[in-house]
């Protein structure tokens, strides 16, 4: 056991060496290591640029994430507002949906030149400027912060349910009024959780890729992913590693800053939280009258987040081209989009076909693998005493600190350079691989958790009734973790269906996936088939997320 | 009394120390007993004494660092040749301190599971007849299909033993296995505990803090401290004739007093000089005059007198306080410079400032001599304290 929970973790360690290893050579033929590629790297306007860009961007996504996670979080966790349990299953949904998708149908809502708001808006009142630019940096930084927003509220809701509300009652009966109780109690105690949840999703800011490549790339606006990103698959010329390594140096090491920040906020937020498994909630704030506004807001950030793009995207859908919704555009609608989809899914030898296939693949495996290992390390983490448990934890994390790009950057040079006679290079099993071991880091949270309840001594107990490691594992611990590791699967597995990172990275013919191939649809022009994919995609997708949430009600 | 294979359990100078942060700790350092067929043993002690550090590395739940184990002539841990079985070879019964029943089976799959791994050989029809013989033992009988989650604790604690007895186990092993029941129910399943151990005769080994459950339920007890066994004795020894203070500290309540070996006294034992006066009690052997020791009474043995009954070991004192406690009252009597604390019956009326005749017989003053602490059951016999059922399980 020890010696698997090594393999994973060795691998990690050894990808963060490699690209540390990579940001040190300047070409392949030569193997003298130096740091002209930290030189070059400042010298260059593009990569000063971008990290600029990615610093606007990452604050104002978190601004905008934690303006709006925060709020839906209070008002669905602590006011008596009805059916607010609906908002929790849309904000859920708002974590799958896919960053392509988003950014997608914000082009139609925001390009200045075909967004459907500027056009409406020049249409209407004669405005000359776009109302909304979602081709800038804020732009962009906006529709971030709105996906991040889901993300957000799940954690920060978490914090709000696990709180001692006691902490809160014996201050009302000590005198305080509404307003001092949240002023000197409730933000106070909410604070560290408040913050961790900002330094969680900043480290997810700050290495965004899908929506800085669908809107920004086509726009010359390049942050620190797309960056690294358009060295890897340059127009001209032979893809650059070594700056982008350089650069990824440092993302790297303020990854693992925030994770040690988070990790210490986490710890801090928790002293506060009280598990007794009582049934007494909070008193939840009377919203009376003001129960439309809590509705009113909630729409709006529901409609905006998640309602404009899907309808965008399904009206572009019925379209043979990408134009604003106006009069003229309703007599154009067509299935021909849908028509061409379905043709190419009959020919086994198209693309579309070809990606539905490896992305079957991929939502199956990858999260499969990365929940075996993650077993395997949590077991050794949490049931053993072996000196470097600790250590096999942290490294387990760090897959989230470590931006996706420079982690695929690493797997894709090692399977060209290191592992070359394996023919590992552009194949769907180093996809696979990467992004299993990508997974690992969330994957571990779900084991661990799982593991702590389940008490050691159900397994002592087989033990000495007669039962080798092998039965213990297969009688007792698999069968006591499987609704668990069922769970964590369903949302590996969606998160897998998303992903568009690691399969732009390792991207080759023989392992695009459908969000790949969403892309470059997008890329060759065709936006209105890219959005008639991702509506169908959508639809294979809805089954899942239902039975997920089923899965996460009946758990609650 | 040992088997044909010698003791079913014996313990010999075992180790084990826990990595704690830099330093090292020494959870059980040297610790030796050995188990009579059909024995009920107790290690007694408080909480990071070290017993179930031991009860776990006999089940081979913890590899010790040192030292060697014999279950049933058969050597499951040693130092060289290095031996360690693992538990599940090594035949043995145990419950757990939260029973560990596992969630996902019924009553009857949790009985069932010891003779389903360890490959017993049984057919269907034999293996149901041997999970129902065990469930009928602990008379569970009818609870076979509940899921095991729906049973109350003290079921859930009858089907613990159920799973430790079904594979017939020359050896049990009960980890505080009462303590998380509520205090009428441990009472009765304290009894039926012990009744099922003496009709099946089965060799156990028992880790408790309670000194309640080791007195009333044992043939032996060991009392560890930091580690190490101070006493291992008969329950009436440990109780009556502490050998270290912290044994009779730590079992039921004490008095202790300071005192000195005067030299052998006329009528048999030994006279000493103590905080109160000149007293008379039985000491171990090897002690010398002149020898500084501990004397320890109980509270319930310290009888007062309204005016001098005329007996040895008795001393002119004065009623400190009483407290009320409805089934005794505590009574603190001062003796010279001496505190004692007396418990006595309801009935008897005392009241503060009374002057009181304090009598400390003398078969009930225990002699400690810290240097003999670790020497158990080295007083003189006597017949009226060890009884020979304490010492002897029934067949």
């Amino acid at each position: 056991m020890l010696l698997l929970a090594l393999v994973p973790t060795t691998l990690i360690v050894a990808l963060l060496v490699i690209s540390l290893y990579l940001s040190l050579r300047t070409s392949v033929l030569d193997p003298a290591l130096t740091l002209v590629n930290y030189v070059s790297l400042f010298g260059d306007p593009a990569a000063v640029d971008a990290a600029l860009n990615t610093a606007v961007f990452s604050a104002i996504a978190v601004g905008v994430a934690m303006a709006f996670g925060v709020s839906v979080a209070w008002v669905v966790e602590r006011t008596d507002l009805a059916g607010k349990s609906v908002i929790g299953a849309l904000m859920t949904v708002g974590l799958i949906v896919p960053g392509l998708f988003t950014a997608m149908g914000w082009i139609f809502i925001g390009h200045p030149r075909i967004g459907a708001l500027n056009t409406w808006a020049r249409d209407a009142f004669g405005a000359t400027d776009p109302v909304f630019a979602v081709t800038t940096v804020p732009g962009m930084a906006f529709v971030q912060g709105l996906t991040l927003a889901a993300l957000v509220y799940v954690l920060v809701a978490a914090n709000l349910r696990a709180m001692d509300t006691s902490l809160e009652e014996s201050a009302r009966m000590s005198g305080a009024g509404w307003f001092d109780v949240m002023r000197r109690v409730t933000l106070p105690l909410a604070w560290p959780g408040l913050l961790a949840a900002a330094l969680y999703v900043l480290t997810i800011a700050v290495s965004a890729f899908d929506i800085p490549l669908v809107i920004g790339v086509s726009n010359r606006i390049t942050l620190f992913s797309t960056y690294v990103y358009g060295k890897a698959f340059p127009v001209t010329g032979v893809p650059e590693y070594g700056i982008s390594a350089a650069f990824g140096a440092f993302m790297i090491a303020f990854g693992i800053l925030l994770g040690a920040i988070y990790t210490r906020m986490l710890g801090r937020a928790r002293r506060y939280q009280v598990i007794t498994g009582k049934g007494y909630g909070p008193r939840p704030v009377r919203l009376r009258r003001w129960a439309f506004l809590a509705w009113a807001f909630l729409g709006a950030y529901v409609l905006v987040a998640q309602g404009l793009p899907l309808l965008l995207v399904l009206f572009e859908s019925f379209q043979p081209f990408t134009g604003p919704p106006t009069a003229d555009s309703f007599r154009t609608l067509s299935t021909g989009n849908y028509g061409f989809i379905a043709d190419q899914l009959g020919d086994p030898e198209s693309t579309i076909r070809r990606s539905l296939q490896h992305t079957v693949v991929l939502i199956l495996l990858a999260p499969a693998l990365a929940l075996a290992l993650s077993l395997v390390i949590s077991w050794v983490v949490l049931r053993t005493r072996a000196r470097f448990r600790f250590a096999l934890d942290f490294v387990a994390f760090l897959p989230h600190a470590v931006p996706p790009v420079i982690f695929a950057l690493s797997a894709s040079a090692t399977a060209l350079f290191i592992l070359a006679p394996l023919g590992l290079y552009g194949s769907l099993a180093l996809l696979v691989i990467t992004l299993g071991l990508s997974q690992i880091s969330f994957a571990t949270r779900v084991t661990n958790s799982a593991l702590i309840q389940i008490s050691t001594e159900l397994e002592e107990a087989a033990y000495v009734a007669g039962a080798s490691t092998l039965a213990v594992l297969r009688r007792v611990l698999v069968p006591l973790l499987r609704p668990a590791v069922a769970f964590g699967f369903l949302w590996l597995a969606l998160l897998a269906f998303r992903e568009l990172t690691m399969a732009s990275m390792l991207f080759s013919k023989d392992n695009i996936t459908l969000s790949q191939e969403t892309w470059a649809l997008i890329r060759g022009g065709a936006s209105t088939q890219a959005a008639a994919l991702s509506i169908v995609q959508t639809a294979v997708l809805l089954p899942l997320v239902v039975v997920y949430l089923r899965y996460a009600n009946a758990r609650s | 009394m040992t088997g044909p294979f010698g003791h079913p359990l014996s313990v010999e100078r075992l180790r084990k120390s826990f990595a704690d942060r830099r330093t090292s700790v020494a959870a059980v350092n040297g610790v030796s007993f050995a188990v009579d067929e059909g024995q009920f043993y107790t290690l007694l002690g408080p909480s990071g004494c070290g017993k179930t550090t031991t009860l776990r590395c006999v089940a081979g739940l913890e590899q010790p660092d040192a030292g060697t184990v014999t279950i049933a002539g058969r050597v499951v841990v040693a130092d060289s040749p290095r031996v360690f079985v693992p538990p599940h070879k090594r035949g043995i019964g145990m419950v757990f301190q939260s029973y560990a029943i596992w969630p996902h089976m019924t009553v009857f799959e949790n009985v069932a599971f010891p003779l389903r791994v360890t490959k017993s050989g049984l057919g269907r029809a034999a293996l149901r007849a041997r999970v129902e013989e065990a469930v009928a033992t602990v008379q569970l009988s009818g609870y076979e299909d509940r899921n095991a989650t729906q049973l109350s604790g003290g079921q859930q604690q009858r089907l613990a033993l159920a799973r430790a007895l079904v594979g017939r186990p020359r050896l049990l092993l009960l980890d505080e296995p009462l303590s998380n029941l509520d205090a009428k129910l441990r009472d009765r399943m304290r009894n039926e505990l012990r009744d099922l151990q003496r009709r099946l005769g089965i060799t156990t080994l028992y880790v408790t803090h309670d000194q309640v459950e080791a007195l009333s339920m044992s043939n032996r007890i060991a009392v560890m401290h930091q580690g190490e066994i101070v006493q291992e004795s008969t329950p009436r020894d440990i109780y009556l004739r502490p050998t270290a203070k912290f044994v009779a500290d730590f079992v039921g309540t004490s008095n202790f007093m300071d005192a000195e070996i005067l030299g052998p006294a006329p009528l048999g034992g030994w006279s000493l000089s103590a905080s109160v006066g000149v007293l008379r009690a039985n000491a171990p052997d090897g002690v010398v005059a002149g020898e500084r020791v501990i004397v320890s009474i109980r509270p319930e043995n310290i009888r007062v007198h309204a005016s001098d009954p005329g007996v040895p070991n008795t001393f002119s004192g004065r009623v400190e306080q009483v407290t009320f406690l409805g089934e005794t009252i505590d009574c603190r009597l001062r003796v010279g410079g001496q505190l004692l604390l007396s418990r006595q019956h309801p009935s008897v009326r005392l009241r503060p400032d009374d002057p009181a005749w304090v009598e400390l017989p003398v078969e009930q003053c225990a002699v400690i001599t810290e240097t003999h602490g670790l020497s158990a059951a080295s007083y003189i016999d006597d017949a009226t304290l060890a009884t020979d059922s304490e010492r002897e399980p029934r067949p």
